[in-house]
């Protein structure tokens, strides 16, 4: 169903939380579960012939990761222009990455009922970067991101085979 | 499906093919105590597993089984009687794995079937009550002495989680270790802590534990291949039997599927194609049963599995497309694979693995401001490019090469390649140039400095770069940051050099029968007829003044990179000593053997179909021949090779170990202190074996003196081992740890057996 779902009353049971954000002027929400952490983008190695939203790799924890910039992955065409130094780092199906955001603004709650699906999010492997909607305590609707569709691969993670032993 | 689990059925299934194979045996054989061992243990150790996941019907199975091979041990059944029961227990918990595997639980069944059988083979107690057989035994139903022995506290299972949990935790060990010894470096003036050289000697055993953790026998496999070789062998009525060698040689756990698919296949195409008919052996005076041989060795990180058989060789293969499909697969893991041989000499099928190592030896080299890492395993040489004369580097219709005295190679500029600048490389600042072989194919890195070389923990490349195929992996750096490690097969690619080396080259063309056009380098040779010589066959071109040509025994030779080469100058008419000057040599590979052949001109490249090169006047040159002609002019000319190994080294007491080893083992040990003395040795005494070299200096200095050694060797020269610890060195023949007595001996019987007659 693509309708926009009332707004019920606040079951904590079923409340879900998500991490606010801001890229470019615009507000988007992220399922907390899939945060890791959030720090502060330092040393980034670049990666040839990365997909053009990939900066490079960091590593803010002890083992490398991507750095998506979300700012090129809404605008593909914005190129290197987009500098962020700030990263939220996302674990979604054994997939870790991090994803360069311009300014995170704190987390937020809302009960299951206050959600309107995107469309076609029935369909089990919907396109499109967002889930769908989150209705904020202001009334204001937020859009949720979808992480896996950040790294732009397939929900299975595509291949993981590694040729590190060649 | 929960991870304990998940590792419990994969283990399963390999044990399951190994307990197969032995319940064929108990079939046909008379019963035996190993086998009866090994099959008590299958069902034991799945009937441990089950009841500890809580799979009741699994572990009731187990349990019939293992009770099964009591009464064959009690002698209360006859092997005939229980081996069909045995193989139906191990279908029966095959079917109920599958379908834990397919995540559907336990399928229901009471397997009623296995009780009666067993009421039916029991003579004692237990038949009055058939239920029995699938009640859980008391303690006293399997005490210590019904197990197998020797299967108490020798192994625990890890799941491959906690592996590569264990190999992150390294990976940052070695990190705060590079930390540490950068910081102590800063501080010139004084030594470095014995605490700190310690740390280094335990992250560098904590890696090999890792590698030996990860790794499984490949002996493993083996059981099923036997089992595979002997129905097919059945089926297709070419009797034949596989021999194995190796089975302690050990591979990536993770590698174990697509290896073991690999292999089946291989064995299958041997049978069906490379054996001849019974009554064709038997009027070539063969015995009947075909031999098909499997070895498998390890050495420097690679592991190279070998299958070779007695009839006719791969060559004979019609259908290549099972080959390329092996090779396909084979690519997938990092691996190598090629036919070695040509006629005369039965082609063998040869693939080669890496083992990946935890922490790994690497260069890092420069390009622009961006660092990247280059595996040392994967560098054969390395070259300053201040140094090589204004020229070398050729810049042609916008590929590059890179001339040094010993021929002519593509080169890669990493700086170009990597997009940090666009400008095209015919100068570039002077840098440095590393030598890559992948395969068959060799190519110059050429990079601006090499800025360290350090020891890092790889880790693979982190979603969404899987695809990158530049890059093998990552890694962390001292200072923490990341650096990508440069892969030389999507290097090789890169310079548009074939990324998968399936046939050898010299037979590639026979082969490839639907080849639409051939490739050849058109020369005129010292007679100044022009002939043609296939381009796969050729690994490069080099230069020599041909005052230096070598003429003894019959044959030519001349030195290309530290190597005499045979070499061929055709009209093969009586020898006349050349007049110095710059000649030019194509350099051929097959397998392992090169030789060169002198051209006074290359003409052109040719590109034409294989009738219109045929219909040509033209000769066209058969490598395979002049590899062959090369062999029977070798096997005519060299001796015996002695039972005389030179061991150089400073230490007293080891060379004292190691003399005492091998004279138990039938060589006999020459040894000198320095190298200077061993290259006196070395000159007059060309029927030297082995030279052992047990020198802790630096690699550089270490590798260098190899070169001198290959240099300096006459005819076939001695094997070069080198006895060190924790570093990989180029140069070698072998590497053997400093005190592993059994990998030296290994060594030595590998690459220059003892004359017949000594034990060994």
């Amino acid at each position: 169903m693509n309708t926009a779902l009332p707004i019920g009353q606040d079951d904590r049971e079923s409340r879900r939380a998500f991490l606010t954000l801001r890229e470019r002027g615009a507000r988007y929400a992220l399922p907390i579960d899939c945060v890791r952490s959030v720090f502060r983008l330092g040393r980034v190695t670049r990666a040839p012939r990365a997909p053009s939203h990939v900066i490079g790799l960091a590593n803010p924890f002890g083992a490398a990761m991507a750095v998506v910039s979300l700012a090129r992955r809404l605008e593909p065409e914005l190129g290197e222009r987009e500098t962020s130094s700030l990263a939220i780092a996302l674990v979604v199906d054994d997939q870790t990455f991090a994803l360069a955001v311009e300014s995170v603004e704190g987390v937020i709650h809302s009960p299951q009922t206050g959600f309107a699906a995107a469309p076609g999010v029935e369909d089990p492997e919907p396109p499109g970067l967002l889930e769908g909607l989150v209705r904020h305590d202001d009334g204001s609707l937020w859009p949720i991101l979808r992480p896996l569709r950040l790294l732009a691969l397939s929900p299975r993670g595509g291949d993981v085979a590694s040729r590190i032993s060649r | 499906m929960n991870a304990l689990l998940h590792d419990f059925l994969t283990q399963s299934e390999e044990q399951r093919e190994a307990a197969a194979s032995l319940a064929a045996r108990l079939e046909l054989e008379s019963s035996d105590p190993r086998v009866e061992a090994g099959l008590f243990g299958y069902f034991h150790a799945i009937k441990g597993a089950a009841e500890f996941l809580g799979l009741t019907r699994l572990e009731a199975i187990a349990r019939f089984g293992e009770r099964l091979i009591e009464k064959l041990r009690k002698g209360e059944a006859r092997s005939e009687e229980i081996a069909p029961w045995a193989k139906i227990a191990i279908k029966r918990i095959e079917f109920v794995q599958r379908a834990l595997a397919a995540q559907a639980g336990e399928p229901p069944g009471d397997d009623a079937d296995l009780r009666d059988a067993f009421a039916r083979l029991s003579a004692d107690a237990l038949a009055a009550n058939p239920d029995d057989a699938l009640a859980p035994l008391g303690e006293a139903g399997f005490g210590a002495e019904t197990l197998p022995p020797g299967r108490h506290g020798e192994s625990v299972r890890v799941p491959t989680l906690t592996l590569e949990r264990i190999t992150t935790s390294l990976a940052e060990l070695a990190m705060a270790r590079d930390q540490l010894v950068e910081a102590a470096r800063a501080r010139a003036d004084e030594p470095i802590p014995a605490s700190l050289r310690r740390l280094c000697e335990v992250v560098a055993d904590i890696g090999a534990s890792v590698v030996s953790a990860r790794a499984t026998p490949i002996g493993r496999l083996f059981a099923g291949l036997l089992d595979s070789a002997r129905l097919a062998s059945l089926a297709m009525e070419r009797p034949a039997r596989l021999l194995v060698e190796g089975g302690d040689t050990v591979i990536e756990g993770a590698h174990v599927e697509i290896l073991r698919e690999s292999l089946r296949e291989l064995i299958l195409i041997a049978i069906e194609h490379c054996l001849d008919a019974p009554a064709e052996r038997r009027a070539l005076g063969k015995p009947e049963e075909g031999r098909i041989t499997l070895t498998a060795r390890a050495r420097r990180g690679l592991v190279t599995i070998e299958i070779a058989d007695d009839g006719r060789g791969f060559d004979a293969i019609g259908d290549g497309a099972a080959l390329r499909s092996v090779s396909e697969k084979i690519g997938e893991l990092g691996g190598e694979f090629m036919l070695i041989g040509g006629p005369g000499r039965r082609a063998k099928a040869a693939l080669t693995l890496p083992i990946r190592q935890p922490i790994a030896t690497t260069f890092i080299v420069s390009a622009g401001d961006e660092r990247y890492a280059v595996f040392r395993r994967d560098v054969e040489e390395t070259l300053d490019l201040s140094l090589v004369p204004e020229g070398s580097l050729i810049c042609a219709e916008g590929e590059l090469f890179l001339a040094t005295p010993e021929g002519v190679l593509p080169a890669v500029n990493l700086r170009r390649l990597l997009g940090a600048t666009d400008a095209p490389t015919p100068n570039p600042a002077p840098g440095m140039a590393l030598k890559l072989r992948f395969g068959a194919r060799v190519f110059w890195l050429i990079v601006e400095e090499i800025v360290a070389v350090r020891d890092l923990a790889p880790a693979p490349l982190p979603s969404p770069l899987q695809s990158l195929s530049l890059f093998a992996g990552t890694a962390i750096l001292g200072d923490g940051s990341v650096v990508l490690v440069l892969d030389r097969a999507g290097l090789a690619g890169e310079l548009g050099l074939p990324k998968s080396d399936w046939l050898g080259p010299a037979r590639a063309a026979d082969l490839e029968a639907d080849a639409s056009l051939v490739n050849a380098v058109l020369f005129r040779s010292r007679d100044a007829a022009l002939r043609a010589a296939p381009l796969r066959a050729i690994e490069r071109i080099a230069s020599f003044d041909a005052a230096d040509v070598r003429h003894d025994a019959e044959a030519l030779s001349i030195a290309v990179d530290g190597r005499w080469l045979p070499l061929v100058a055709l009209p093969e008419t009586p020898w006349e000593r050349a007049r110095p000057g710059a000649a030019k040599a194509l350099i051929l590979r097959d397998g392992e053997d090169r030789l060169a052949l002198w051209v006074e001109e290359i003409v052109d490249l040719l590109e034409q179909k294989p009738e219109a090169l045929r219909a040509t006047a033209l000769e066209r040159i058969d490598p395979a021949r002049l590899f062959e002609r090369r062999r029977q002019v070798r096997r005519a000319s060299d001796g015996p090779k002695g039972n005389r190994v030179l061991f150089i080294g400073p230490s007293e007491f080891f060379r004292e170990i190691v003399e005492v080893a091998l004279r138990e083992n039938g060589y006999e040990v020459v040894a000198v202190r320095e190298s200077e003395k061993a290259m006196e040795r070395l000159a007059g005494d060309p029927g030297l074996a082995a030279v052992l070299f047990s020198d802790e200096s630096s690699a550089g200095r270490v590798e260098a003196f190899a070169r001198q050694l290959r240099a300096l060797a006459t005819g076939s020269p001695p094997a070069l081992i080198a006895l060190t610890d924790n570093r990989e060195l180029v140069g070698f023949d072998a590497q053997v740890d400093r005190f592993d007595r059994a990998g030296l001996l290994k060594a030595l019987r590998d690459l220059c057996p003892p004359r017949s007659g000594v034990a060994a």
